[in-house]
């Protein structure tokens, strides 16, 4: 032990810093003289990458996605640190404290280090495990799978994907597609953090993920939004970019309804209500709109505006109305064209109306512009104020700083997205930055996770051989508890048998966790757990895997926040009895008799040939090769230039951002009603969130809404168990409002139960300043057995909306009590 | 040459990549950490002072600041601790240290050392980061070194590669030229105590 006070926090400062006084200026420095070095070598620092004992150089893989890249130094055979290494572009160059200390999971005296099965006659999560080895294991899954394929067919096995391994070979979208597609599994439609991407996508047509600029595009932005997101925390290597801009004079602006690690960044705050962000981005688009100062050679050339809008079906007025169009042929919109009077096909009309009603050929129709701004006038700054608990003034301030900057960019994340209603705000959001022209150019556009969509992998020579069945994303995710509790879905059978976690901790990071330790785990036949620490998941499983942890297997990652596809060098070997996912999905593979899919002899290497043999990749010439040799290839699209979307068009079907949506369609297709709400999806509008709008029932018994942080501690749940990373965070704190604490007697180190009607944790908790009344919040990532009673993820509720189909966790309201 | 350290208050984010960084390179025993970051706000990590909305919250990095006129030097009977001429770098010699902790009651920076009561224990039951840093020693006091085993190889201290924000810049203020001497001239600065006549090597940046 040692006699410093090892405590982060400020109570040791005060012992000595209250009497500094800041010296402007000073600039004395001592020493005239300076003698030559003997003990030192006289050369330039440098940083430390290129020591002897680097073995090789790695990319973290986690679901920051921010993708830093470190040597590893090695010695006796053991990984001993890791180091920042370089990039191209220097501050691309990124670490933080959970990516260098890695070494504290491959090492953690906590790591599952051989295959274990639950003692027969124990309770699922119980802990009574018996090691058995690998080949009893493997036989033991495979009779399991054949038998459950036998009886109730191979949909009766369901594959749960997490994010805890962007590997492109041994992660997410990797190998165990290829096993579960050769058996023909159900796969649980995915549900994290798309409802900003799906939202966005009805303007911009960005798909669910590809909405973001590249992170240095700030640097040409004269203004960051920053709204909903908490870079500093979540996502610090795009905010040191955003510091950069700020240094040299970019303004930032932060708005959220906590005041965030960033918000105390930021050159400005602003206090929305949490969930009416949409309702202010609309009130903004009203003031712009009904002041002249939309960027109105934007909306005339790179806007549906003009896009004829059928009174009559609500679908936009095309080509095909009036004559035939093959299929396959395009089939424009018609405008309405001013000069001459008259309807034109887009493209053939010489003044395109951007506002008005026209009738053509006998049909009445309205142009998108109209509709939208009819929309729009419904939301006034006076409203908004009242919804969003904003000053008027501030709303107008903001309006008039987005609309009239040269370059605005929003850095928008998955804060908003977190609500029922997180896919009509990024929608709304997307609309504004259309009015005001703040997209597809240097320093506009949205900014967050940028993926780089240049390189097109072969993901079907990855996941595919003869005989592929493919996998079955029948349900979302939200629904796994009613499918296994009922084994229907909609009425008609649904056998459910099997449950495979790979890199996932579902237990923990899915919504409701009690219908999952209730509904789902009871319910099973068979848990096959794959993980390097006993997660919550694993916990619960019947049989748990040892994984190979990043820099025991090689790999490589795919452009993921910056313009680099990196290479991971095998740097040791797997601890204990590890394996990697190759190994352990080929192995699966030939016990089941997939011998053609998974060869013996096959490796890394093969799949990721198949991998990386596209067009796009002989391309841009990546080989595996190259990667080993160069470590990293960037992938730049404009040299010099960073990624921008929409820099010449954007990815909708006309190339134009779409101010009405035409064709709306749900997220996920499992069976819902999707007409209902069809003629609605068409314009955006605002919806009051499910559960933590004021307007919510929950909201008449739960006054405080209480929000998951993503802070630097971990990512969602990986590095919960790092032992040198609880030294400084060492167990889970629960974060109030000191007006809350205050009407409940509560203060900082009481610990307290905080409850829904779906349950409950008791925890420590702090009174945090950050949080206006009526706001909570915890940093996520803590597993049940760290909690003192419960936990976090037993608060959130297991709905989804029908449209977006995403998981909600901060849609939640709860209350809090001394205990 | 005179090595020191500034570190940008505006850039850093307080998110212990430093003190990682130094506590795996220096290999450092289980609950000791020579540089830590330190909240500059309210009673706990993290958590700003004042009321919402206009709570504020600073970091303040600290580690031993290798002062010109240090007060451990002074007060070490046995010379083990002292001021490197060559660099400027504060030492700590462990095989010399009786352990009788002058030196810790000395330094107005509290926090900055730490002593060996027991033998040390590390939780990985392995030894990390540079092999030819010193062994941790029972009965001794131990601190920030400069990352002095990397320094004499030419390389910058474990902490500023570290830092994401780059938030720290390490150089010779002797040297009017270097990047670190060069941002101590042109931004507003600090230093701790300076009232307590040490003089420090670290300059924040304010």
């Amino acid at each position: 032990m040692s006699i410093s006070n090892s405590s982060q926090s400020g109570l040791t400062r005060r012992g000595f810093l209250k009497a500094t006084g800041a010296l402007a200026g000073v600039a004395a420095v001592a020493g005239a003289v300076t003698p030559s070095l003997t003990a030192l070598a006289a050369e330039e620092v440098s940083a430390d990458s290129t020591t002897s004992d680097v073995a090789g150089f790695g990319v973290c893989r986690s679901n920051c996605m921010q993708s830093c890249r470190y040597a590893a130094h090695v010695r006796d055979g053991k990984l001993v640190k890791l180091t920042v290494a370089d990039y191209g572009e220097d501050l691309y160059r990124g670490s933080c404290l959970r990516g260098m200390s890695y070494m504290h999971r491959i090492y953690s005296p906590e790591r599952i280090k051989y295959p274990m099965r639950r003692v027969e006659g124990t309770e699922r999560g119980a802990g009574e495990w018996e090691r058995i080895s690998w080949d009893d294991a493997i036989n033991e899954i495979a009779t399991k799978f054949q038998s459950i394929i036998d009886e109730y067919g191979s949909k009766a096995i369901a594959f749960d994907f997490g994010t805890g391994n962007y590997g492109e070979i041994q992660g997410q979208t990797g190998i165990f597609n290829r096993l579960g597609g050769m058996l023909g599994v159900s796969k649980p439609a995915g549900m994290n953090d798309l409802a900003t991407g799906y939202g966005i996508d009805r303007v911009l047509g960005t798909g669910l993920m590809y909405f973001a600029n590249e992170a240095k595009s700030v640097l040409d932005s004269s203004h960051i939004f920053i709204w909903g997101s908490n870079p500093v925390h979540s996502t610090p290597q795009n905010w040191r970019w955003m510091q950069r801009a700020k240094e040299q004079g970019t303004k930032i602006i932060t708005i959220d309804p906590v005041k965030s690690a960033t918000a105390h960044k930021s050159d400005e705050y602003y206090y929305v209500k949490p969930t009416t962000d949409g309702y202010l981005a609309l009130a903004m688009a009203n003031h712009i709109l009904a002041n002249g100062l939309q960027d109105d050679e934007f909306i005339a050339k790179r806007s549906t505006a003009p896009f004829l809008v059928r009174d009559d079906t609500g679908m936009l007025l095309h080509k095909s109305d009036f004559e035939a169009v093959a299929e396959g042929e395009d089939d424009p919109a018609y405008v309405w064209d001013e000069a001459a009077g008259a309807g034109a096909l887009y493209g053939a009309a010489a003044s395109p109306a951007l506002e008005g009603r026209y009738e053509v050929q006998g049909i009445p129709c309205t142009t998108s512009y109209t509709l939208l701004k009819e929309r729009i006038a419904e939301y006034t700054v006076a409203d908004a104020a009242r919804v969003c608990g904003m000053d008027e003034a501030d709303i107008i301030y903001l309006a008039e700083e987005l609309a009239g900057a040269r370059a605005a960019s929003v850095n928008i994340s998955f804060g908003m997205d977190h609500y029922a209603n997180g896919y009509q705000t990024c929608w709304a959001i997307a609309i504004l930055m259309s009015l005001t022209g703040q997209l597809g150019r240097d320093g506009a556009g949205f900014t967050g996770i940028y993926l780089n969509t240049a390189l097109a992998l072969n993901t079907v020579g990855l996941w595919a051989a003869k005989g592929y069945k493919g996998l079955a994303t029948t349900f979302p995710m939200t629904m796994m508890h009613e499918v296994v509790e009922t084994q229907q879905l909609h009425g008609e059978p649904y056998p459910l048998k099997a449950l495979v976690s790979i890199i996932s901790n579902s237990v923990s990071n899915w919504p409701a966790q009690n219908n999952y330790l209730e509904k789902i785990i009871p319910n099973l036949d068979f848990i096959l757990a794959m993980d390097m620490e006993m997660t919550d998941t694993a916990r619960h499983a019947d049989l748990v895997l040892p994984v190979a942890s990043f820099y025991e297997n090689e790999d490589f990652r795919k452009a993921h926040n910056l313009p680099y596809i990196v290479h991971q060098d095998k740097v040791i070997d797997p601890l204990y009895e590890a394996k990697d996912d190759v190994e352990i999905a080929s192995l699966i593979g030939r016990a089941m008799g997939l011998e053609d899919a998974f060869p013996e002899g096959a490796t890394f290497e093969t799949y990721a040939n198949a991998l990386l043999n596209s067009e796009a990749c002989k391309k841009a010439n990546v080989t595996l090769d190259r990667l080993r040799e160069e470590g990293y290839i960037d992938l730049t699209v404009i040299p010099g230039k960073a990624g921008i979307v929409g820099r010449t068009k954007f990815s909708t079907k006309s190339g134009l951002a779409q101010l009405y949506t035409e064709t709306p369609a749900p997220r996920v297709n499992y069976g819902q009603d999707v007409k209902e709400r069809f003629a609605k999806e068409h314009l955006v509008y605002y919806q009051d969130s499910a559960e933590v709008s004021e307007n919510s029932e929950a909201a008449k018994k739960y006054p405080l809404a209480f929000i998951q942080e993503h802070t630097r501690w971990r990512t969602h749940s990986q590095w919960f168990n790092s032992p040198l990373l609880k030294e400084l965070d060492p167990k889970p704190v629960f974060k109030i409002s000191a007006p809350d604490a205050a009407e409940r007697g509560i203060e900082s180190g009481d610990v307290v139960e905080v409850f829904n009607d779906r349950g409950h944790m008791v925890v420590e908790c702090v009174i945090d300043p950050s949080l206006p009344a009526g706001m909570s919040r915890m940093p996520k990532g803590w597993q049940r057995d760290q909690f003192i009673e419960g936990g976090y993820q037993e608060l959130t509720y297991p709905n989804h909306d029908e449209w977006s189909v995403a998981f909600n966790f901060y849609d939640t309201r709860v209350d809090v009590r001394k205990k | 040459m005179h090595y020191g350290f500034a570190i940008d208050q505006q850039r850093c984010i307080g998110c212990h990549t430093c003190s990682v960084a130094c506590k795996i390179e220096n290999n450092l025993p289980d609950d000791m950490w020579w540089n830590r970051i330190l909240t500059d706000g309210g009673a706990e990590m993290d958590i700003p002072a004042g009321e919402f909305p206009n709570s504020t919250i600073e970091y303040v990095p600290l580690n031993c600041q290798h002062c010109e006129n240090p007060a451990c030097a002074k007060v070490c009977p046995v010379g083990a601790t002292y001021r490197d001429e060559e660099t400027g770098i504060v030492r700590q010699d462990a095989d010399k240290c009786i352990g009788c902790r002058m030196c810790v009651a000395a330094c107005p920076y509290t926090g900055v050392r730490s002593f060996n009561w027991e033998e040390p224990q590390f939780m990985l039951g392995m030894d990390l980061g540079d092999e030819d840093v010193p062994p941790h020693q029972k009965h001794t006091v131990e601190k920030c070194t400069m990352c002095y085993q990397r320094v004499a190889k030419g390389h910058e201290p474990a902490c500023v590669p570290a830092c994401p924000g780059r938030a720290r810049i390490w150089g010779d203020l002797d040297d009017p030229e270097s990047e670190v001497s060069k941002l101590i001239k042109s931004r507003s600065v600090k230093q701790l105590l300076p009232e307590k006549g040490t003089k420090p090597s670290v300059y924040y940046l304010v």
